[in-house]
């Protein structure tokens, strides 16, 4: 049976974890790294130069020229081009103009949406996985801030889709974590709070922990606060005291990065230098601890209006709390630990999980849940809730709520509309999501248009639409129209984002190299182990002819014959089928050599022939 | 009802011969889906309780590795009984789905306000004289009172037979949502 995985989709870096005899690890890569930088990089930007990196990779190269390398693509998802024009500068991105869906980064001939983008570190995520498992892992649980909205969760699921994966679960990240630390613990009847500062997006989340099920009671967050910003700031502040001016793309990006390398330099240190090569001069700039909290005091501090949102919708107050989880690498921020520690009447944060990990490792459990077959727990259940009010427009663009914030999930409601013109037979819905009053206000996040209504004098159709929002907190839409039963047909266009459509093609272009690429590598690897298999036994037999047995040898050559033409072949599984019979059929062979072997040592032979006649160095 | 995989009889969201999710009834009773007697004195823990016990038989991760009917039924399940507890679990909401069968719209027009309850706030309103504070309090007061109102009368009820839904409790809502609205200073 196939393993499901747990992949914590970052603003920064992704990683992949998986539940194995028991226990949840996170999957490491070739070089024994666990965090995969959330980074794509392309170099020539043609048709016929498409070359692009993931990962590691594609971040040791963002230095180079005439390529670009994507990072904190995560913070575009689901949004409006027009929202995001200032913040692509800031990461010196090139947004391609005229579209006010889709938000479209360009590079040269190129065109790349962050959906394309966070679908590239999926799919390498997933191979890692495979690699590590040796086999294709099953289905995917990906976490997103609890704070995401409908579209920012489509866009994720879009990229899955993209990404050829099943996903079986969206995941908010501070569940992820409390699961991760609920389990680990075992904290029956216990509120924690989950403080959740990554690079890109804050969160916060209020959970009870009751008979196993774990309740999530209320979630704030802010989807455009994190320790990126930390760093821009450390940025802006080195380029106007160093007076460089207007810097280029680039230069603006090797600044950040140098203020990123400064901050994680001042966790454990009280002081130090930055270095930074501008104009053929190095200028070295030294910063203290306490400057860098002075600069980064305000940022920290627009979490706590979300925390105090948070306490107040789950009606608590902070001494309520019984334990404090910090997950996201910005955690390790010391200004930032102890503020949380002051948030809550100095209750010490939990720290015992690596806050870069625990979000994986929570996903990792969850889809072992979720397998129906788990080893962890069979009496877990995690109970998740909106975080953002569903609305519809109605009259003079004011906001009619349909499901309510903290509502739990799965939720639904439903609505009766009518028409207003006689034989009228389509109705658009503006669906909303946000706390304000007016339309406007709020986040567009479709029209859903009923069509298909049967002719019917003005005011006489009465079409019954039920909004539903699923476990992963995502809003779908059906509709009937009750007099005559009709099921009207919805056609939904997302206001931001891309439609159905376009996903479509989207898979249709991609020349799908990616599955056969794994199968390869599985391949080459069983052929690995057979060829190492048929080596030691060919050895065995000419070295040994004297202890084979019966028609043993014409048995193992038959095998043996097999398994050479089986390895000409591209069939995987028979290979491996048939190593491991070859395995068992020599097993009583390789029993007697061990044996003679163990006898001759007894018999006085030196210890170290004997050693290397057992195979032992 | 008969389980719609093995024919035998079910009785709640899972057949006990086969443990198949049943399909959730078409109008779901707020009470029935979270297996509770219909009732005014329930307590907020009892119905926590049983929203829990129920989310683990129907939940969509208990079915995520199941046939796409079954995952289909447990969503609708899961909603209907997330609703149930949302409209039960405040008293306020809860009267007034034992009173009418529905849930209290967020913003349902304020019915009709009897006379002599319009007179009553018009004096308090003479008698602060434009102290917002003073208002507040009386209307608090009074909320208290129309609770006490409310309660005295569905406990009636409950002590019947329960077959008639309980009357005259919507005119008590709709008092103690008009003087919900005067005990907030400022709005």
């Amino acid at each position: 049976m196939s393993k499901n995985i747990g992949i914590d989709l970052g603003t920064t870096h992704s990683l992949v974890a998986a539940v194995l005899d028991g226990k949840a690890r996170v999957l490491l890569d070739e070089h024994g790294e666990a965090l995969v930088p959330s980074a794509v990089r392309f170099e020539g930007g043609s048709e016929d130069d498409g070359a692009f990196a993931v990962g590691r990779p594609a971040l040791s190269r963002a230095h180079l020229a005439n390529g670009v390398t994507f990072t904190s693509f995560k913070r575009f998802m689901g949004r409006a081009p027009s929202e995001v024009a200032e913040e692509a500068k800031a990461f010196g991105y090139e947004l391609v103009e005229g579209d006010d869906r889709v938000i479209r980064f360009r590079h040269g001939e190129l065109e790349f949406t962050p959906v394309e983008l966070s679908a590239m570190i999926l799919r390498e995520l997933w191979q890692q996985a495979g690699e590590v498992l040796l086999t294709r892992p099953g289905g995917v649980v990906i976490t997103v801030p609890a704070y995401f909205d409908d579209a920012q969760r489509q866009a994720t699921r879009d990229a899955a889709r993209l990404a050829n994966l099943e996903v079986l679960r969206l995941l908010n990240e501070p569940t992820a974590a409390a699961i991760a630390y609920g389990l680990q613990q075992g904290a029956d009847g216990q509120r924690v709070a989950v403080y959740d500062l990554g690079g890109g997006t804050f969160d916060i989340s209020i959970l009870e922990l009751s008979e196993g099920v774990f309740q999530v009671l209320s979630t704030a967050g802010d989807t455009q606060l994190g320790g990126d910003d930390f760093d821009q700031a450390l940025a802006r502040v080195l380029q106007a005291s160093l007076g460089l001016g207007e810097l280029s793309g680039i230069e603006w990006r090797m600044l950040v990065r140098a203020a990123e390398a400064a901050k994680r330099r001042l966790t454990d240190a009280d002081q130090t230098t930055i270095e930074i090569e501008h104009g053929g001069a190095v200028h070295q700039v030294p910063i203290s601890r306490a400057q860098f909290d002075q600069l980064v005091a305000p940022i920290v501090e627009r979490t706590a209006d979300s925390v105090k949102r948070a306490l107040s919708d789950a009606e608590l107050s902070a001494a309520d709390i019984d334990e404090v989880v910090l997950v996201g690498g910005s955690t390790r921020v010391p200004y930032v630990r102890a503020f949380v520690q002051q948030l809550f009447g100095g209750k010490a944060p939990h720290v015992d999980i690596d806050p870069d990990q625990v979000v994986a490792i929570g996903a990792s459990m969850q889809a072992d849940i979720l397998s129906g077959a788990s080893q962890l727990t069979d009496d877990l259940l995690l109970l998740d809730i909106l975080p953002l009010s569903l609305g519809i427009e109605t009259m003079g663009g004011v906001v009619e709520r349909i499901i309510p914030r903290v509502s739990t999930i799965p939720a639904t409601a439903s609505q009766t509309f009518t028409t207003h013109v006689d034989g009228q037979t389509a109705v658009d819905i503006h669906v909303v999501q946000g706390e304000r009053e007016m339309v406007r206000d709020n986040r567009s996040l479709g029209r859903f248009r009923l069509t298909g209504i049967p002719a019917m004098p003005a005011g006489i159709p009465r079409i019954k639409v039920e909004f539903t929002v699923d476990a992963d907190g995502i809003l779908s839409v059906s509709a009937t129209e009750k007099s005559t039963g009709v099921a009207a047909r919805i056609k939904v266009e997302p206001s931001y984002g891309l439609s159905d459509d376009e996903i479509e093609q989207m898979l249709e272009d991609a020349i799908d190299h990616a599955e056969d690429d794994f199968d390869e590598r599985l391949l080459i690897e069983a052929r690995v182990e057979a060829e190492g298999v048929k080596k030691a036994l060919e050895r065995a037999i000419a070295d040994d002819a004297g202890l084979l047995e019966g028609d043993e040898g014409d048995r193992f050559q038959a095998v043996l014959a097999e398994l050479s033409a089986a390895m000409d072949g591209k069939d995987r599984q028979r290979i491996s089928a048939l190593t491991k019979k070859l395995d068992e059929t020599s097993a009583a062979f390789a029993q007697r050599r061990i044996e003679r072997d163990l006898a001759l040592a007894l018999e006085g032979r030196d210890a170290d022939d004997v050693g290397k006649a057992l195979g032992i160095d | 009802m008969i389980c719609w995989r093995c024919r035998e009889k079910v009785e709640g969201p899972l057949c006990v011969s086969c443990g198949a999710l049943q399909p959730p009834p078409a109008a779901p009773d707020h009470f029935d889906v979270l297996g509770l007697d219909r009732a005014w004195s329930v307590e907020r823990q009892e119905i926590d309780a049983a929203w829990r016990a129920r989310s683990r038989l129907v939940h969509p991760d208990r079915f995520a590795a199941k046939s796409a009917v079954e995952r289909r039924m447990s969503l609708q399940w899961t909603a209907a009984i997330n609703s149930a507890r949302r409209a039960l679990r405040d008293p306020v909401r809860r009267g007034w789905y034992l009173a009418t069968g529905r849930d209290r719209p967020a913003d349902e027009p304020g019915g009709s306000l009897d006379p002599d309850f319009l007179e009553q706030i018009f004096e308090l309103q003479l008698e602060a004289q434009g102290d917002p504070q003073g208002v507040a309090a009386q209307a608090s007061a009074m909320r208290d009172a129309v609770m006490g109102e409310l309660d005295a009368r569905l406990q009636a009820w409950e002590q019947g037979d329960r077959t008639a839904p309980p009357t005259g409790v919507t005119e008590l809502l709709d008092r103690m949502k008009y003087l919900d609205n005067l005990a907030q200073p400022g709005a």
